[in-house]
């Protein structure tokens, strides 16, 4: 017997790379995709799919378990908010707002499987809010083609609204990964002028996408000397941090996932006693993060934020927050950049729900999103402006920093690069924009 | 730093940089050597407990990882409660009796077929005490430590440093393995237990107490899994995914090292961090993120040379 068990495990473990393989080629095909969706289908009110006289039905794959299940708040939040619309305004133009959550455990073949049910089966009008940038990108080809409107999705990788006119139903939620590196890369420039900086990114759209506005943003005035791609099955970061300390880095970018990322922090501080100032994307600028790596480890760290944080109780839209939190049994204290988020793109759904009023078809849908202009939701510190080019809504961010306790405190300097398509970013495109007071006091 | 390598394709114009080979910057070879060292002591330590396991019951258990992040979640309970190293030994005590619990209640009607009936059973495991977890911790990650045993400032040579948690994790694992070699290789107890394993019928026909061994592979694997999920904890962070990716290395850490070695499970786990961390700075970056495909590739190059791996006996079997 006991051969064949090598062979098994062997066996197991290479089934297990070449899953993680296949998953990462499948990202390419995603990209190569670009078919143009089935427009001659003339919009009908009488028999749009997940739309009735009471009742509109979306629905999305998202993360409830698996690798990134902590990002769960954010699905769970936006069930809970909906609740709360359809129970204190009776929903959206006298429809009730039903949210069908579909867990594909960041699994992008398990993705595909649960979008289609969605689609053929539970018949939902709209996929809103999807979370996962190698999931989606299985499905969004597919989404296009059944004219189903892709609503906000949850990552800001660039190839969801880098071009409108080839997707035409696909809606970005997240500032999108260059535009965001682009405003960090400005800060570098700014605040490290001739010296080293070094790129950690996670080896994906997501990373990828990061690093590239990172380039643009710090131009001539600081040297590049790495970037340090890693997988995310891998178990740490610790030869990336030990090469860029070997290469003198005067600064650190971290495009990675909030595990990861306090893993390569810790390793920096208490395994090298190495004090470089690290900054990081939006996807970790979260108190998850601050607590994963701990206060005194995270203190200083630089990141961009979009939204008011949970101690900002004082403003209404943060009280209203965490009375919802609280009717799904989380405390106060656990309001964080996630939950926020979740409540900014599920007030945008509502709004775009609320523009396309009764007559709620695919089509007056898409219309309606594209009519939002300078609107501000009730915990943004920026307004949105989408439209016919434009399908990326949060282009904006203010720089923040974290403090002794893992909080995150927000400064007055604040970039926006509002209308400025993916391929026109450049330090020129940034225009600094001001933050609002109320969201720089500390906790 | 002067060999710039551009990734065409990938990003147009960037550079990606290669690492100065290991002769012109032997303080980077040296610290990605000793950090290679800290990532594979926490594989080593998960491996000790499935090979614990594996010379106990001759059965692996898929299982053991997250039944290292159940304990170690136990564990953060306790620590709400009292100081670490109370909370620590009473979460040590609940894993043993947990792994023997499992033994008995739900191994042992599996036990005398087949072996993979065995794995299957702890393959169920896995996904129940994943869902055990997240239903009653949540998914959010929790704070761990690290603890005043392991804080303050690294310890360096020159360039080259250790922190203070990775080398008490190294300092745990060579303790472990050196218990483990000894209660094998040099007590009757760990003889019974190596013969439950081997051969049933016969172990029970010479008087050894075979259910009380098994139950008592099972309790010891289950506490050496508590403590590598502790240390897993420290350094990562505890959430209930947090063990699955060390598992995966600590099953290859296992074979490399040989199933039935508790040394072997050591060299092993060492080896692969080590491997892990040299191929990811010095194969060239137009090769790919190789650093994990480049650690199993070895694994299998030498499985191929080396059946029972490094220090694997091989199973001879009289026909």
């Amino acid at each position: 017997m006991k051969p064949s068990y090598r062979f098994w495990i062997v066996g197991l473990i290479l089934a297990a790379g070449m899953l993680v393989a296949v998953a990462c080629n499948g990202d390419d095909d995603g990209d190569g995709g670009g078919t143009t969706p089935d427009a001659t289908e003339p919009p009908s009110t009488a028999d749009v799919p997940g739309v009735s006289d009471t009742e509109v039905f979306l629905g999305t794959h998202t993360s409830l378990t698996g690798p990134i299940a902590a990002y769960s708040i954010i699905p769970n939040f936006a069930l809970a908010y909906f609740d709360f619309i359809n129970a204190t305004e009776g929903g959206v133009a006298g429809r009730t707002i039903r949210y069908k959550l579909a867990d594909d455990a960041y699994d992008p073949s398990k993705a595909v499987d649960l979008t289609r049910q969605l689609v053929e089966q539970d018949k939902i009008f709209a996929l809103f809010n999807a979370l996962g940038t190698p999931n989606h990108l299985q499905v969004i080809d597919y989404l296009q083609e059944r004219g189903v409107p892709d609503m906000y999705v949850a990552t800001g990788a660039i190839e969801w609204v880098k071009d409108p006119s080839a997707r035409p139903l696909v809606f970005g939620s997240n500032p999108n990964y260059t535009g965001e590196g682009l405003v960090l890369g400005k800060y570098i420039a700014d605040n490290f002028a001739g010296g080293k900086v070094g790129i950690i990114l996670q080896n994906d759209d997501f990373g990828i996408d990061g690093a590239a506005g990172i380039e643009i943003g710090v131009g001539d005035a600081v040297e590049i000397v790495g970037q340090l791609p890693y997988e995310v099955t891998d178990p740490d970061l610790f030869s990336q941090i030990d090469t860029l300390r070997a290469a003198d880095a005067d600064v650190v970018v971290l495009f990675s996932t909030p595990l990861l990322l306090g893993n390569a922090i810790k390793h920096a501080r208490n395994d090298l006693n190495w004090d470089v100032p690290f900054v990081i994307s939006a996807v970790s600028m979260n108190e998850l993060t601050g607590l994963i790596a701990g206060g005194d480890v995270i203190e200083g760290t630089v990141g961009l934020v979009a939204t008011y944080m949970g101690y900002h109780s004082d403003i209404p839209g943060v009280a209203t927050h965490i009375e919802i939190l609280d009717g799904i049994g989380v405390p106060p204290e656990q309001a964080s950049t996630l939950s926020l988020y979740s409540q900014y793109v599920s007030e945008l759904m509502v709004e775009t729900l609320e523009r396309a009023g009764e007559d709620l078809t695919r089509e007056s849908l898409v219309a309606a999103a594209e009519s939002i202009r300078d609107w501000v939701c009730s915990v943004c510190l920026f307004p949105v402006t989408l439209g016919p080019d434009d399908h990326d809504p949060g282009q904006a961010g203010a720089i923040a920093t974290f403090d002794s306790n893992g909080q995150i405190v927000v400064s007055d300097l604040a970039y926006s690069w509002e209308g400025v398509s993916v391929a026109d970013l450049s330090v020129d495109a940034l225009v600094q924009i001001d933050v609002p007071s109320a969201a720089l006091t500390t906790p | 730093m002067d060999s710039i390598v551009s990734l065409t394709g990938l990003w147009p114009d960037t550079a990606v940089m290669l690492a100065a080979p290991p002769w012109e910057d032997p303080s980077l070879f040296a610290q990605l050597i000793i950090s290679g060292i800290a990532s594979g002591s926490l594989f080593a330590i998960l491996a000790l407990a499935i090979v614990l396991i594996y010379r106990s019951t001759n059965i692996l258990n898929f299982a053991q990882g997250e039944m290292a992040m159940f304990t170690t979640f136990m564990a953060w309970t306790f620590m709400t409660r009292m100081d670490f190293w109370p909370a620590f030994f009473v979460a040590l005590l609940v894993a043993a009796a947990m792994g023997g619990a499992l033994e008995r209640l739900v191994l042992r009607p599996v036990e005398d077929g087949p072996p993979l009936n065995s794995v299957i059973v702890t393959l169920g495991l896995f996904t129940i005490f994943n869902g055990l977890a997240l239903w009653i911790w949540g998914p959010l990650p929790k704070g761990f430590g690290p603890f005043s045993v392991f804080k303050g400032s690294a310890i360096c040579a020159s360039d080259v440093c250790i922190g203070r948690l990775s080398l008490g994790t190294l300092i745990v694992a060579l303790i472990v393995m050196l218990a483990l070699y000894l209660l094998f290789q040099r007590t009757g107890l760990g003889l019974a237990m190596r013969a439950t394993a081997q051969n049933r019928l016969a172990s029970q026909l010479v008087g050894i107490p075979v259910n009380n061994m098994l139950t008592l592979g099972w309790a010891l694997s289950a506490t050496v899994g508590a403590v590598a999920g502790v240390l897993v904890a420290q350094s990562v962070s505890l959430t209930t995914g947090t063990l699955f990716v060390i598992l995966l290395y600590a099953f290859a850490a296992a074979v490399l090292g040989g199933l039935d070695s508790s040394i072997g499970a050591v060299v092993g786990g060492l080896s692969i961090g080590v491997l892990k961390n040299l191929s990811a700075v010095y194969v060239p970056p137009e090769v790919g993120s190789v650093d994990v495909a480049m650690a199993f590739l070895v694994i299998v190059l030498v499985l191929m040379v080396r059946p029972a791996g490094l220090f694997g006996r091989p199973a001879a079997r009289r026909v």
